[in-house]
Parts: structure tokens; C-alpha cells; sequence
């Protein structure tokens, strides 16, 4: 199992024995990669199809620049990091295992990791160098295990949490957004609430607790609308198959 | 182990990127033994990859024009291929569906034009900057003429040329990829094709020779086939002749059976006569014979219908033939005959020699023949009565008929 970010390599990309998933997308045509799902696309990219990273950049580029925007606060910066984050990907895309979790989860996590090590350099040095983007810090998958209990839609997923937001603690809330929508790290954040880090990282780990904990009740009660749902309709339609 | 809390908190940090390389190692050892927090890992990093996108709602950033251009120009300065279109675009720009073989071929061929035009355009650019160079000397060895006239140095033509020459490189090094990229898409499809192929005719190889064993065996099949019909059709015929036989067999069986029965009726019929012949010459030869004619008659003297012949040798056998003991129109089987002996002058018991039995219904006669020399010789007149009932009769009871003494003369030598 392998977990965090690190210089690891999984295998030879040349020589490495194919999965079935990867042997499957051998003589995919390049003109219909755009189809394929982001899992699929890495897959690609350790193929050596390289248009692969341009369809990946496409899909999230914006999201990752975005990301590094709100932290950096400058745009030729952000640029720069978002690329960055492309190109190690790029570099480690045989490092991703889709069996540990999706590729979204993947970037961003990985941006998050990218955002912080561009601040802290800045922040000890004042100014960009490009020997200082040579650090071997490489995104390995996650290891996300199965019990996979939140299942709803990207969408709903979103705006659950938004409103869920604003039920808890705004200690909590502002730990959160601070990290997640501002890329600050604990310290920056305990530097404005006036709180110590290890306060600040106990909020945020709190907070997030409590929208999974809402997230998960949630979940449970839709399916069980949903079985119930099903079961008035088998109730409904049992006399017409009579 | 973990504290839980501590372990809980580190789950919840996983996606900050804020996790310190120890904190990493220590969780994801953590996480090899723990289900559950690998399952909170997982709802974590869920809830986290929504936050750009809550982020983007909130607070929208204005990406910068070109993005994507220069990182893709980047990315071809690090020796990464990346073909600029879109999907929208290809789809308009794409060549008719040909075979794979054949797209590698145009794709080969576009390459080459390519690089004839780009090796022209640098021959071209190499010889204008060859005659810049020469009008710039001329120039300069004659004041007053050329690009200084216009107000434009020669230095911002060549660059002016160079730039647009440059420009026409990048636009052929991004045909060239999009290019080199559809002849690797079609390698790719070639080769995947070819390796289908092959396991197609691998396949269709071994069907044939499936096909070609089953063929075999199926004429295997059809030559036992008729083989056994063959001999079925041989059984049949054998089996046939056997019923014939039989059949005749079973013909000949009958007539033998019926000449047998014939036969027996024969022998049957000529061991009555030759009885009946040894009686006959029986009494014909006897010495002591007595042939007595009875006959009956009523208180008037009428002669009644019934009568009889007695043939009897003297001690030994009696025969008593009667006639008309009955109207065997009306033969009442209730009636029986009784035949009695008795002796004349003595009292003695009178004896039972027997009852009547049919002789010849047609002529209506009645015969019993009796042959205990011991009664005969106690008895000396015989007489008939006719008794009714099933009960054995022991002394007659009923009407007399027919009565004959035995007399003592023989009238027959």
C-alpha cells in the first residue's frame, strides 16, 4: 500500500506487464480519448499517448489554476504551479492506482501538496527561482479503502456541503474554507484567527467530521426513501401483473 | 497505534496536503490495519475534491487568456507531444474512414510534405536573409538609398521575417504532431488489428481442423451407419424367412395334429367295434345261451309298447336289451329304470342287478349288461321297475315291467 507523496517508482513504463484495464485501451483511437473517464486517460498516459494530458488539462486546468490562484494570489505564480502540477502528473502517472481512488481526488490533492511548497518557498525566499521546483515530491495515490458510503452525485455532493457548512461550528467553518478554498496552511490560518496550529488543524479535522457524519445520515436516508420508493412501486404494479 | 483522535485528525488532513512526510508514513501504516479509518480516508477525500468547485462558486477566478497555448508550448519544449486540437476540431478536420493501413500511409506522406516545406521555407528564409544581408552591405557602402530611406533599418525586416518565419515553423512542428500522433494512433490500431487478426486466423485454423476432424468422424459415423444397416437389413431378411418357415412349419404342425386326432377317432371307434365284435362273438359262441323276447301286456291282454330281448349265459354274463321304456320324445330324467333278479318259489332277497342306461336314444333302447356269476347263479327271473327320485333305490318300489323268467331251457346252441 502506498500512501502520501514521495519519489517512488511503481514500475518501468515500457516494461511494465499490462493490466487487463490498460491492455484493453491498447489502439484506442486517439480521436475518441476525450470519451474516456480520467482513470482511463492516466492509463493512456502511461501508454505513451500523450494527448492524454492535454484532455486531463482540459478537464481541469481551471479547477488547479483556479486552486493555486486563491493561495498564491498571483496569476503568473498560479500558472506556473498549475503547470507544474500537469507535468508531474505527467511524470508520475504510473504511480496512479485506481484502485485506491479516483483521479480527481488525485490532482487535487496533489495541487494542495504543489500550493504549500510554492508558498513556503516564497515565503523563505522572497522570490522564484526555477532550481526550487526540483524537489522529488511526487503524487502516489491514496489509499481511500472501500467502505465508499457517500455515492451521490458530484453535484448534489456540492451542494450538500454548502449548506452543511453553515450548520456547524464557524470556528470549524473557517478552518475549512481557509484551507480548502485559500490553500492556507494550519499556521497561516492560526496567524489570523489567533488560534495555535494544532487548535486549528483539531477544527478542521472536527468540521470535516461533521459534514461526513451529516453526509452519511443523509445518504442513509435517501436510500432508504429510495427502497421504500421501490417497494410502493412493486406494491403498485403487483395487481396489474395479477 | 494511533491515538484515536490523532488518527481521526490525520484521516481528515490526508487531502490538505498539510500532512508531514512522518504524519504519511504513519498514517498509511495505520491505515493497513484499519478498515474503518480507510473508509473515513475515502469520505474525506470526497468531501474535499468538492471544495474547489464550492470555491470557483464563491469566489470565481478569471483564467488568463492563452493558458492552455502556453502550456502546451511548454509542454512541446519538454519534449511532450501534445496535439492542440480538440475533439470538435479533429472531428471536423478528419480524413474518411479508411483502413488503419491506409491512414498510416497518408499520415506518412503529410509528414514528408511537411518537412519538404519547412526544409524550402528554411532554404528560402536562409537565402532572403542572404540577400537582406547583401542589400543591408550595399546599403551602408551607399548612403542615401534603401530601407534607411523608408525610415526602417534592415535590422527590423530580418526580424520582422524572422518572426514570421518562426511562426511558420511552430504552426509545421504542431502539424508535425498532431501529425506524428495520428501515425502513432494508427500504429497503435494497426498493430492491434494485425494481433486481432492473428487470433482470428489462430482461431479460424483450429476451427478448420475441428471442422475437418468432426468431418471425418461424421463419415466414420455414416459408413457404420450403413454398415448396420446393412446387417439389420440382412436380420430382417433372415428373421422373415424364419417366420416363413415357422408358418409352415406350423401348417404341416396342424394337418399332422388333425391326421392324429383323426386317427385316434379312428382307432377310438375301431377298439369299440372290436369290443363290441368280442361281445358279440362272445355270446354267439357261448354253449349255455338264453335268448328270451319279453314282451308286456295290460289285465286285457293289450300288448304294451315297451319290450325286451335278454341274451344271458347260464352263470356267467346277462345282456338286457329293452325297447320303448319311455316316450324319449318326453324323457323324464327323474324316472330310472331299475332292472331286479329274483328267484321263483324260494324267498330269497330279491337282488339288484343295475339301472338302464341309453343305448340308442334314436331307436329308443336301453341296454344293461350284468356278469357276477354268484348273483346270476341265486337268481332265476329278472324284471324291471320304474322308480322315481335321485335317491339310491335298495328294493324296488315302483311299477313293474317287463318281467321274464330265465327258464331253464337254452334256446340257442
Amino acid at each position: 500500500m502506498s500512501f502520501g507523496f514521495r519519489s517512488k517508482s511503481r514500475s518501468c513504463r515500457d516494461c511494465a506487464p499490462l493490466a487487463n484495464e490498460q491492455k484493453s485501451l491498447i489502439g484506442f483511437p486517439s480521436s475518441d480519448i476525450e470519451s474516456l473517464s480520467d482513470e482511463d486517460l492516466v492509463e493512456l498516459l502511461v501508454l505513451g499517448t500523450h494527448d492524454a494530458l492535454r484532455v486531463l488539462f482540459e478537464r481541469y486546468s481551471q479547477m488547479v489554476f483556479g486552486m493555486a490562484r486563491r493561495a498564491l494570489k498571483d496569476d503568473g505564480e498560479a500558472e506556473e504551479t498549475m503547470q507544474q502540477v500537469f507535468f508531474d502528473i505527467y511524470r508520475a502517472a504510473n504511480l496512479f492506482d485506481r484502485e485506491k481512488g479516483s483521479f480527481k481526488v488525485w490532482i487535487i490533492r496533489y495541487a494542495y501538496t504543489r500550493m504549500l511548497n510554492r508558498k513556503k518557498h516564497l515565503a523563505a525566499k522572497g522570490f522564484y527561482t526555477a532550481e526550487e521546483l526540483t524537489d522529488e515530491i511526487l503524487p502516489v495515490a491514496l489509499y481511500e479503502g472501500a467502505g465508499r458510503s457517500l455515492q451521490m452525485s458530484p453535484s448534489e455532493f456540492a451542494h450538500l456541503i454548502e449548506q452543511l457548512l453553515n450548520t456547524i461550528q464557524p470556528r470549524q467553518r473557517q478552518a475549512i474554507e481557509l484551507t480548502f478554498f485559500f490553500g492556507l496552511t494550519a499556521e497561516e490560518v492560526a496567524a489570523q484567527t489567533g488560534e495555535t496550529p494544532s487548535v486549528v488543524r483539531h477544527n478542521l479535522y472536527r468540521g470535516l467530521s461533521k459534514l461526513r457524519i451529516a453526509l452519511t445520515e443523509h445518504e442513509q436516508i435517501r436510500k432508504k426513501q429510495k427502497v421504500k420508493n421501490v417497494r410502493e412501486g412493486a406494491l403498485l404494479a403487483y395487481p396489474e401483473s395479477l | 497505534m494511533l491515538i484515536q483522535n490523532h488518527c481521526k485528525e490525520l484521516c481528515a488532513l490526508a487531502c490538505s496536503g498539510q500532512l508531514s512526510q512522518s504524519e504519511i508514513e504513519e498514517l498509511e501504516n495505520h491505515l493497513s490495519l484499519c478498515a474503518e479509518c480507510r473508509s473515513e480516508v475515502g469520505d474525506f477525500a470526497r468531501i474535499v475534491a468538492q471544495m474547489p468547485d464550492i470555491a470557483s462558486r464563491r469566489s470565481p477566478v478569471d483564467v488568463p487568456s492563452g493558458l492552455t497555448d502556453r502550456f502546451l508550448a511548454r509542454a512541446r519544449s519538454e519534449g511532450i507531444p501534445l496535439s492542440r486540437m480538440t475533439k470538435r476540431e479533429e472531428s471536423h478536420h478528419a480524413l474518411p474512414r479508411f483502413t488503419s493501413r491506409v491512414a498510416a500511409f497518408v499520415a506518412a506522406a503529410l509528414i514528408v510534405a511537411a518537412g519538404l516545406i519547412l526544409l524550402r521555407e528554411l532554404q528560402s528564409s536562409g537565402a532572403m536573409r542572404g540577400h537582406t544581408r547583401a542589400t543591408f552591405n550595399a546599403s551602408q557602402t551607399q548612403p542615401g538609398t534603401g530601407p534607411e530611406k523608408a525610415g526602417e533599418s534592415p535590422n527590423d525586416e530580418l526580424i520582422r521575417h524572422n518572426t514570421s518565419l518562426n511562426a511558420q515553423v511552430q504552426r509545421m512542428e504542431r502539424d508535425l504532431a498532431v501529425l506524428a500522433a495520428k501515425l502513432n494512433s494508427d500504429r497503435e490500431k494497426l498493430n492491434a488489428a494485425e494481433g486481432v487478426n492473428a487470433a482470428l486466423q489462430s482461431r479460424l485454423a483450429s476451427a478448420e481442423a475441428t471442422d475437418a476432424g468432426l468431418r471425418q468422424d461424421l463419415s466414420a459415423r455414416d459408413t457404420q451407419v450403413a454398415q448396420i444397416k446393412g446387417e439389420l437389413e440382412k436380420l430382417q431378411a433372415l428373421k422373415d424367412t424364419d417366420a416363413l418357415a415357422f408358418k409352415v412349419e406350423e401348417t404341416e404342425l396342424n394337418s399332422l395334429r388333425e391326421q392324429v386326432a383323426t386317427l385316434d377317432m379312428k382307432l377310438r371307434e375301431s377298439e369299440q367295434l372290436s369290443a363290441a365284435a368280442s361281445q358279440a362273438r362272445d355270446l354267439i359262441v357261448a354253449r349255455h345261451l338264453h335268448i328270451i323276447d319279453v314282451d308286456d301286456t295290460d289285465e286285457n291282454g293289450t300288448q304294451q309298447r315297451p319290450f325286451g330281448r335278454i341274451f344271458y349265459t347260464e352263470g356267467k354274463k346277462l345282456v338286457f336289451y329293452a325297447y320303448d321304456l319311455s316316450d324319449s320324445r318326453k324323457l323324464n330324467a327323474r324316472i330310472t329304470f331299475y332292472v331286479w333278479g329274483s328267484r321263483e318259489g324260494l324267498n330269497k332277497p330279491i337282488k339288484s342287478l343295475g339301472i338302464f342306461h341309453s343305448d340308442d336314444a334314436t331307436e329308443g333302447r336301453w341296454v344293461l349288461k350284468f356278469d357276477d356269476p354268484d348273483v346270476l347263479a341265486q337268481i332265476n327271473c329278472i324284471f324291471v321297475t320304474a322308480e322315481s327320485g335321485k335317491k339310491a333305490v335298495t328294493q324296488p318300489t315302483g311299477r313293474q315291467l317287463l318281467f321274464a323268467s330265465l327258464g331253464k331251457t337254452i334256446n340257442h346252441p
